[in-house]
């Protein structure tokens, strides 16, 4: 996005945002790994409450963690991420955040 | 335990009297089991990643202090005996915050069990029979209170 910032002259110098930070910043990806003791109703209503998805993208992610040992969530900043491992924490799942490439 | 009644965001659950005395004894008891260190990464591990994991374990041991207090209070005001059964009357808020509760007590025993690959088999001694015991119950009450969503 651009940014306007104050000139001398009357008309305003208008530069591009820097794209280095915003582009390049890291992005990581909220990985729920699979153990057999949450049980798989729980763990379908915990991905629908945290992330808001319905119940059929909900289920799909569970079953890709019972069936392949762990599911990508989703891909975020670094801060989003984080907030989103905190939430699987407080319900007791095992996620963690793993850098993209 | 079965739910009677939604309204909105409002439950209500109709529990007999074992199952009233065992969930308030697992809320009054909460928690069980001492909070164990949460991972935040698999693979990375930088002074970056370590502070986040304290930062993780921090608020994880704050939001506990918070569940043992949500606890009390569920057990003192939301259950309550009725005319025939035993009611448990829960908001959003609440519901999660039982969830939460009950999980803890189950994946806090099933860790100090070993973390057991079969659930299923019963321990012999004891005191690990007792944990075992907590993870069921506790488990009994997770698979009751989510909503049938399917």
């Amino acid at each position: 996005m651009p940014v306007a910032v104050p000139a001398r002259k009357t008309k305003p110098v208008v530069v591009p945002a820097s794209r280095s930070e915003a582009e390049h910043a890291p992005t990581f990806y909220v990985v729920c790994w699979n153990d057999p003791v949450n049980l798989m109703v729980y763990v379908t209503h915990v991905f629908m409450r945290v992330f808001g998805w319905n119940l059929e993208k909900a289920k799909k992610h569970m079953m890709e963690v019972h069936e392949k040992g762990k599911s990508a969530l989703v891909r975020e900043s670094a801060e989003k991420a984080e907030y989103y491992v905190h939430q699987l924490h407080k319900y007791k799942l095992q996620a963690t955040m793993e850098p993209a490439e | 335990m079965k739910q009677v009644k939604q309204t909105g965001d409002r439950w209500a659950y109709e529990l007999n009297e074992k199952e009233a005395m065992v969930l308030r004894s697992l809320l009054n008891s909460f928690p069980f089991t001492k909070l164990f260190a949460a991972r935040m990464s698999k693979g990375t591990h930088n002074a970056e990643s370590l502070e986040r994991e304290i930062l993780l374990n921090n608020s994880l041991s704050t939001h506990r202090s918070g569940l043992e207090k949500a606890a009390k209070k569920l057990a003192v005001e939301n259950l309550s005996e009725g005319p025939a059964n035993w009611l448990l009357k829960l908001k959003s808020d609440d519901q999660e915050n039982l969830l939460q509760i009950l999980n803890d007590i189950r994946i806090g025993a099933w860790r100090e069990l070993g973390e057991p690959e079969d659930t299923y088999q019963k321990p012999e001694s004891p005191a690990q029979f007792q944990l075992w015991n907590l993870m069921n119950l506790a488990g009994y009450f997770e698979s009751r209170l989510i909503p049938d969503e399917s």
